[in-house]
C-alpha cells in the first residue's frame, strides 16, 4: 500500500514538474505583461522598497530589459481614456440575452436535454423532410450568425467599460498598495487589455471579425488566469496597510464584476467554437453519427455558449468527487467516499464552471477535513470512532432507547419513537469505508425554483475561534512554516510555501484546477469567500454550519436560473 | 408624585389572580378588569384608553436610567448550593432590585412605539399589565426576614400568573399593528419583549424554586440535580426521549391517529451539561413537532417497510457548546414561507389562532405537566388542580357545540402528564398506565374536554366520523405561528443559537446550539 502511494506521488511528481515546465514555457512564450509566482518566498516584514526590489530581482529573471521597462512604468497618469470609460453606465445583459441569443430557436423554452438532442438534431429527422430541414440549416446558420455577431458586438462595446471600472477601482487603492508588485500586476494587466480591446475594430459585420474578437477575447481571458493568486498574494502582503473590510468590499466588487466580464467573453469565445463545431458537424456526416450516438460530445444541443440547460448535478458531483479523492489519496494516502444522495436524477440550468468550481472547493475541504480529523482521533477501519466513542461517549451503535413497552407503543403496537442508531438501520451507504474515514455525504434536492445541495462530512467541524473568519479573504487554515502546530492542508498553491510535501501537493492542485476548469484557482484562503460569491452569483446563496466535534454541513443554494433569466444581469 | 395619586394601583389591591379579579365586579375600578385579561380579550373595544400614566413617568425614569445587571446561568447555579437563609434573603433582593428596573426598560420600548400602535387593545393591556407589575414590585421594601420573602413570593407569583396573558395580547396586537410599524421593528421590539421576558421568569422562578426547596423540612434531601429550576444533568438522550415522545403524542392526536414518524438519534447523545430544562426542552419540542407536521404532511413512506422517513437527531459536544441537528425529509419549507420563518411581521394572519388561546407559558410544561416540578415551586398535589387552571396549559375557550369540533380542539387543549424526573424507562409501565399516562386536564376544569386518545383515535379510524381534513394534517389549532421565533429567543438567551436550513423538495435540518458551560451572560441584545 504505502509503496503504491510513493509509485504515485512519483507519478505526480514528475507530472508537477511537466506542468510546471510548461507553465514557465506559456510565461515565456506569450504572456509577457505577466508575473510569474515567485519561486523564492518573499520576507513578509520586510519595508516596501525591498519588497519591490525582491520581486523586481525576480522578475528580472524572467524578462529581458526592455520588458522590465514596460513593467516598471505604470500607466501614464495624463491617459484619461479610461475615466472617460469608466464614467459610462454599465449596460447589464440578462442572462437571457446571453443565452437566448446563443440558442438556435431561441424562442422556444429549454426543454430537458434528451428531448432537445431528439428533435431538434437534424439527423434525426425523417428522409422526407431533407430538403426542408438543409432550408432551415440555413435559415438558422444565418441566423445563428447575426445572434453570434450581436453577442459579439455587445462584448466589444461592453468589455472596455467594465475593464476601465474595474481600472479605475484599483486606481483609488491607497498608494501603498497600489506599488505593490502583484498590485501593479494585475493593474497592468487589466491597462492592457483594455487599451487592446479598445484598439480593435469597432465593426464587426462578419465571420472574419467574429473571429478577430474571439480570438482575441481568447488570449485575453488566457491572460487573466492568474489574477486571483496575484490578487491574493497582493493583498496578503498588503493586510497590514489597508482596512479588512476596505479589501474585502475591493475584492468581492472586483471578483463579481471579474466573473460577468468573463462570462460574456467566454459566450463570445464557446459560441464562436461551437459554430466552427456545428459548421463541421454539417460538413462531416460521419462526425455527426458520431455525436449522436455518443452522449459526452463535444456539444450537446442543451450546452448553449457556457451555459448548460440540462445540467445534472449528480455528474457533477461525480466528476468533482473522483477528482477531490483522487488529490487525497496522493496527499494522506487514502480518502473518504463520496455518497449521492437525494434526487439524483435532478436537472437544472447552469454555468456549469461555476458550479464545477464550487463544488470542488467545498468537496476539497470536506474530504480533506474528514481525513484530518480521521488521523487526530484515530479512526480506523477497526475502530471507526476513533478516540470519540471512548472520550465523549459518542454512540451510534447502543441499543434502542425505548424497547417495545414504551407509552406510544400501547398505541401503536410499534416500536418506540426515539431510537438510537443502530447500524442495521443505516443506509449501509453511510457507513465508514475500509480506511475508516465516514463517508461525505451530499445531497441533492431539487425545490420548484431552486435546487439545494447539501454537503455533510464528519471531519471535525471548525473551531469557534475560526468559523467567523472563514469567510475572510487570505483566512486559510493551511500549515504556516511558523506555525506547525497547524495541521497540513489540501489548499491549493500559496505560492510562498517553496517545497515540502505539502507544496507538491498544493502545486498538482493548483495546475489541476487550473487545466480543469479554466477558471479562478484556488490558494491563500480564497477558496471560501471566492465559492460563496459564485453561489451567489445568480441569487443563490451558501450557507455553512459547523458542529464542533463532529463535522460541517454546507448548503448551497442555487436557482434554477432558466425560469429567472429575464431578471439575471450579468 | 406620589402614588395616592392613583388610588387604582394601591398595593392593597395585593396578588389579584385571575379568579379573585373574576370575583370581583368589573365596575369596582376601571383597572380590576385588566387583573381578568379573559373578559378584556372578548371585547378589546371596550377598553379605554389609559394617558395617565405619562405622570407616573417620574417614577419610571430612575430605573430606566439604572443598567440591567446580567447573570450567567453559571451564576445561578454556584449561587443556589447549599441554600442558606442570608442567601435566600440575598437572592431575593436581588430579583426584587432587579425586576422593575427590566420592567421599566420594557415599558420603555412600549412608549417609545409610534403611539398609534399604543392604542391597540392588546398592546395597551400588556402595557397596563406591565405598569402593574412594576409599581407593586418597585414599592416592595427591603426583604430582611423569612417571612418577608414569603410574602415576597406569593406577590412574584401571582404576578407570573397574572402576565400569562402577555404573549397571546401581544403577538395579537403586534399581528393588528403590522400596517403601522416596519417589518424589522416589529421583529426587533417582539424578540427583546420575549427575551427580557424570559429574563424575568427565569430570575423569579428560580427564586420561588430556591424559596420553596429551602421551606420543604427534607430540602437537603430532594436536590436530585436541580437548583432551583436549573438541571445540572442534563442528558441529550432524556431530552429528546422526553420532548419527542411529546411531540410524536401531539402530532398523533392532531392528525387524528396518524403514525408520526420515528426519531432516530446519534452522536454524544449522552453529554451532560446544566441548563434549565425547560428552554431546551421548548425549542426541540416546537422543532421535532414542525419536522414531524413535514414529515406527515410530505414524506414518502418507504417502500418496503411503509414507514415514514425517520428524523434523525445528532447530537454534537464541541469544545463550548453542544448542538442539536435536527434532520428531516420532509418536503422542505416553501420559498414563500421560509422567507418569513422568523419574522412576527410579514405574515398578518400568522397569529390568528392566538384568538382561540388566553394564557401561554411558553413552556414545555403546557403539554407536560411535572408533578414533581410543580413541587419545586412549592405546590403540593391539593394546590396543583388550582395552580393548573390558572397557570399552566394554554387554555382554550369552550369549544364549539358540534361533536366534530369538541374532539378537534379537544386534542389541542388536552395536557400531557410526564414526570421528567422519572427516570425514561419508569414511565414505560404497562399498556393500561397509557391513559393515566396522558390524563386530560378534564377534571379540573369545566372549559377543557374529555378526550382520551384511545377514543380520539378510535374515532379517527372510523371513517365519516371525523372530517377528512385531519387526515391530511391539517390541525390548524396546533399552529400557534410563533414556535420558531420563540424557540430562537429561547436558544439566544444564554448564548445559544438556532439556525434552520430548508432544501426545499427534500427536507429541513435545524441546528439548536446550547452553550455548555453556562458562562455566557443573558443575551437582551437583538
Amino acid at each position: 500500500m504505502a509503496k503504491e502511494v510513493l509509485t504515485l506521488s512519483q507519478i505526480m511528481l514528475q507530472l508537477v514538474q511537466d506542468a510546471a515546465s510548461g507553465y514557465k514555457l506559456r510565461l515565456a512564450a506569450g504572456y509577457k505583461l505577466r508575473l510569474a509566482a515567485p519561486t523564492s518566498k518573499v520576507p513578509a516584514t520586510t519595508d516596501i522598497q525591498s519588497l519591490k526590489a525582491s520581486a523586481l530581482s525576480t522578475v528580472r529573471g524572467f524578462y529581458s530589459q526592455s520588458e522590465l521597462r514596460e513593467l516598471d512604468d505604470v500607466v501614464s497618469f495624463y491617459d484619461d481614456k479610461v475615466t472617460e470609460y469608466a464614467n459610462q453606465e454599465i449596460q447589464t445583459v440578462t442572462l437571457k440575452t446571453l443565452l437566448g441569443l446563443g440558442r438556435s430557436g431561441s424562442s422556444t423554452p429549454p426543454t430537458p436535454s434528451g428531448e432537445v438532442t431528439a428533435t431538434a438534431s437534424p439527423s434525426s429527422s425523417s428522409p422526407s423532410t431533407v430538403s426542408t430541414d438543409s432550408q432551415q440549416q440555413e435559415h438558422q446558420r444565418t441566423r445563428d450568425l447575426a445572434i453570434n455577431l450581436d453577442v459579439a458586438r455587445y462584448a466589444r462595446k461592453e468589455l472596455p467599460v467594465r475593464l476601465a471600472i474595474l481600472i479605475k477601482a484599483t486606481q483609488k487603492l491607497p498608494f501603498i498598495v497600489g506599488t505593490n508588485p502583484y498590485i501593479k500586476r494585475v493593474y497592468k494587466l487589466y491597462y492592457d487589455s483594455f487599451q487592446t480591446l479598445t484598439a480593435s475594430p469597432e465593426q464587426i459585420r462578419d465571420n472574419e471579425d467574429l473571429d478577430l474578437i474571439a480570438d482575441l477575447l481568447k488570449g485575453l481571458v488566457a491572460s487573466h488566469a492568474d489574477v486571483i493568486p496575484m490578487l491574493s498574494q497582493g493583498f496578503l502582503e498588503c493586510k497590514k496597510y489597508m482596512n479588512k473590510d476596505d479589501i474585502k468590499e475591493f475584492l468581492d466588487g472586483m471578483i463579481r464584476a471579474r466573473i460577468g466580464i468573463r462570462l460574456i467573453a467566454e459566450q463570445v469565445i464557446s459560441l464562436r467554437e461551437q459554430r466552427d463545431y456545428d459548421n463541421n458537424v454539417d460538413d462531416d456526416q460521419e462526425q455527426q453519427q458520431r455525436s449522436a450516438n455518443c452522449s459526452t460530445s463535444k456539444r450537446p444541443k442543451d450546452v448553449v455558449g457556457v451555459v448548460h440547460t440540462g445540467l445534472r448535478p449528480a455528474d457533477l458531483i461525480k466528476t468533482c468527487a473522483s477528482f477531490v479523492q483522487e488529490l487525497c489519496d496522493v496527499n494522506y494516502g487514502s480518502s473518504p467516499e463520496v455518497v449521492i444522495n437525494g434526487q439524483t436524477d435532478a436537472t437544472f440550468t447552469y454555468v456549469p464552471v461555476h458550479l464545477e468550481y464550487i463544488l470542488c472547493e467545498l468537496l476539497k475541504n470536506a474530504v480533506r477535513a474528514t481525513v484530518e480529523q480521521s488521523q487526530k482521533i484515530g479512526r480506523s477501519a477497526l475502530d471507526p470512532h476513533g478516540q470519540q466513542k471512548h472520550n465523549d461517549g459518542w454512540d451510534s451503535s447502543g441499543k434502542p432507547l425505548y424497547s417495545s413497552t414504551t407509552m406510544r407503543s400501547d398505541r401503536h403496537g410499534k416500536s418506540g419513537v426515539v431510537t438510537v442508531n443502530q447500524d442495521d438501520d443505516q443506509d449501509l451507504t453511510k457507513r465508514p469505508n475500509e480506511c475508516g474515514h465516514p463517508p461525505v455525504e451530499v445531497t441533492i434536492a431539487q425545490g420548484d425554483h431552486e435546487i439545494t445541495i447539501r454537503i455533510r462530512d464528519q471531519g471535525g467541524g471548525i473551531t469557534r475561534e475560526h468559523f467567523d473568519s472563514v469567510f475572510d479573504y487570505s483566512f486559510t487554515t493551511v500549515k504556516n512554516e511558523n506555525d506547525a502546530s497547524k495541521n497540513g492542508s489540501m489548499d491549493a498553491g500559496t505560492g510562498d510555501v517553496p517545497y515540502g510535501v505539502d507544496s507538491i501537493f498544493k502545486g498538482v492542485s493548483r495546475l489541476a484546477m487550473q487545466a480543469g476548469l479554466g477558471g479562478p484557482i484556488a490558494g491563500l484562503g480564497f477558496g471560501l469567500p471566492l465559492t460563496r460569491i459564485y453561489a451567489r452569483y445568480f441569487g443563490g446563496d451558501m450557507h455553512l454550519v459547523s458542529l464542533q466535534g463532529y463535522g460541517c454541513d454546507v448548503f448551497l443554494k442555487l436557482k434554477q436560473i432558466d425560469e429567472t433569466l429575464e431578471e439575471i444581469q450579468i | 408624585m406620589s402614588a395616592s395619586a392613583f388610588p387604582s394601583i394601591a398595593p392593597t389591591i395585593g396578588v389579584a389572580t385571575s379568579s379573585s379579579a373574576a370575583a370581583i365586579s368589573p365596575q369596582t375600578s376601571p383597572l380590576f378588569r385588566m387583573n381578568n385579561p379573559a373578559s378584556i380579550v372578548q371585547q378589546p373595544q371596550a377598553r379605554r384608553y389609559s394617558p395617565q400614566h405619562f405622570y407616573q413617568n417620574r417614577i419610571l425614569d430612575p430605573f430606566v436610567n439604572q443598567p440591567v445587571s446580567p447573570i450567567t446561568l453559571r451564576q445561578l447555579v454556584f449561587f443556589g448550593r447549599n441554600m442558606q437563609e442570608d442567601k435566600l434573603i440575598k437572592s431575593a433582593n436581588y430579583v426584587r432590585t432587579e425586576l422593575p428596573i427590566r420592567l421599566a426598560h420594557r415599558i420603555r420600548d412600549f412608549q417609545n412605539l409610534p403611539f398609534i400602535v399604543g392604542t391597540n387593545p392588546h398592546i395597551e393591556l400588556v402595557y397596563d399589565l406591565y405598569w402593574q407589575a412594576f409599581e407593586k414590585l418597585s414599592k416592595v421594601p427591603e426583604i430582611k426576614t423569612l417571612e418577608d420573602n414569603d410574602a415576597f413570593c406569593e406577590l412574584v407569583k401571582g404576578l407570573l400568573n397574572d402576565h400569562l396573558v402577555v404573549i397571546p395580547q401581544l403577538a395579537l396586537g403586534i399581528m393588528e399593528c403590522s400596517k403601522h410599524i416596519p417589518p424589522d421593528q416589529v421583529d426587533r421590539f417582539m424578540n427583546k419583549m420575549l427575551r427580557s421576558r424570559i429574563s424575568r421568569r427565569v430570575l423569579a422562578e428560580q427564586h420561588l424554586s430556591l424559596t420553596s426547596n429551602f421551606n420543604s423540612p427534607n430540602h437537603m434531601m430532594t436536590d436530585r440535580g436541580y437548583i432551583g429550576i436549573i438541571y445540572t444533568h442534563c442528558r441529550p438522550r432524556d431530552i429528546i426521549e422526553r420532548t419527542a415522545i411529546l411531540a410524536a403524542e401531539t402530532c398523533w392526536q392532531g392528525s387524528g391517529g396518524m403514525e408520526p414518524p420515528k426519531v432516530f438519534l446519534d452522536g454524544n447523545i449522552d453529554a451532560e451539561f446544566s441548563y434549565i430544562p425547560d428552554h431546551i426542552e421548548y425549542i426541540l419540542y416546537e422543532l421535532l413537532k414542525n419536522s414531524m407536521r413535514f414529515v406527515m404532511k410530505n414524506g414518502i413512506p418507504d417502500a418496503r417497510t411503509g414507514e415514514l422517513p425517520p428524523i434523525q437527531i445528532t447530537v454534537c459536544e464541541g469544545t463550548h457548546d453542544i448542538v442539536f441537528r435536527i434532520s428531516d425529509k420532509g418536503g422542505g419549507i416553501p420559498p414563500d414561507m421560509e422567507a418569513h420563518l422568523w419574522s412576527y411581521a410579514q405574515s398578518p394572519a400568522r397569529f390568528a389562532n392566538f384568538e382561540k388561546i388566553s394564557k401561554m407559558a411558553a413552556t414545555i410544561q403546557e403539554r407536560m405537566v411535572s408533578p414533581s416540578r410543580s413541587a419545586n415551586l412549592g405546590i403540593d398535589d391539593s394546590q396543583l388542580s388550582d395552580r393548573k387552571d390558572d397557570n399552566e396549559g394554554i387554555v382554550l375557550p369552550p369549544p364549539p357545540a358540534t361533536n366534530k369540533n369538541s374532539s378537534y380542539y379537544g386534542a389541542e387543549s388536552t395536557t400531557i402528564r410526564l414526570d421528567r424526573h422519572a427516570p425514561p424507562r419508569a414511565s414505560k409501565s404497562t399498556s393500561s398506565s397509557a391513559s393515566s399516562s396522558f390524563s386530560t386536564a378534564s377534571s379540573q376544569h369545566h372549559q377543557r374536554t374529555v378526550i382520551d386518545p384511545s377514543q380520539s383515535r378510535t374515532a379517527a379510524r372510523k371513517p365519516g366520523h371525523l372530517d377528512g381534513t385531519t387526515h391530511q394534517y391539517e390541525d390548524q389549532s396546533l399552529h400557534l405561528g410563533i414556535g420558531l421565533p420563540m424557540s430562537r429567543v429561547y436558544a439566544e438567551y444564554w448564548g445559544g443559537d438556532l439556525k434552520v436550513f430548508t432544501m426545499h423538495g427534500y427536507g429541513t435540518d435545524a441546528y439548536a446550539k446550547f452553550c455548555k458551560f453556562g458562562n455566557i451572560y443573558e443575551n437582551f441584545d437583538v
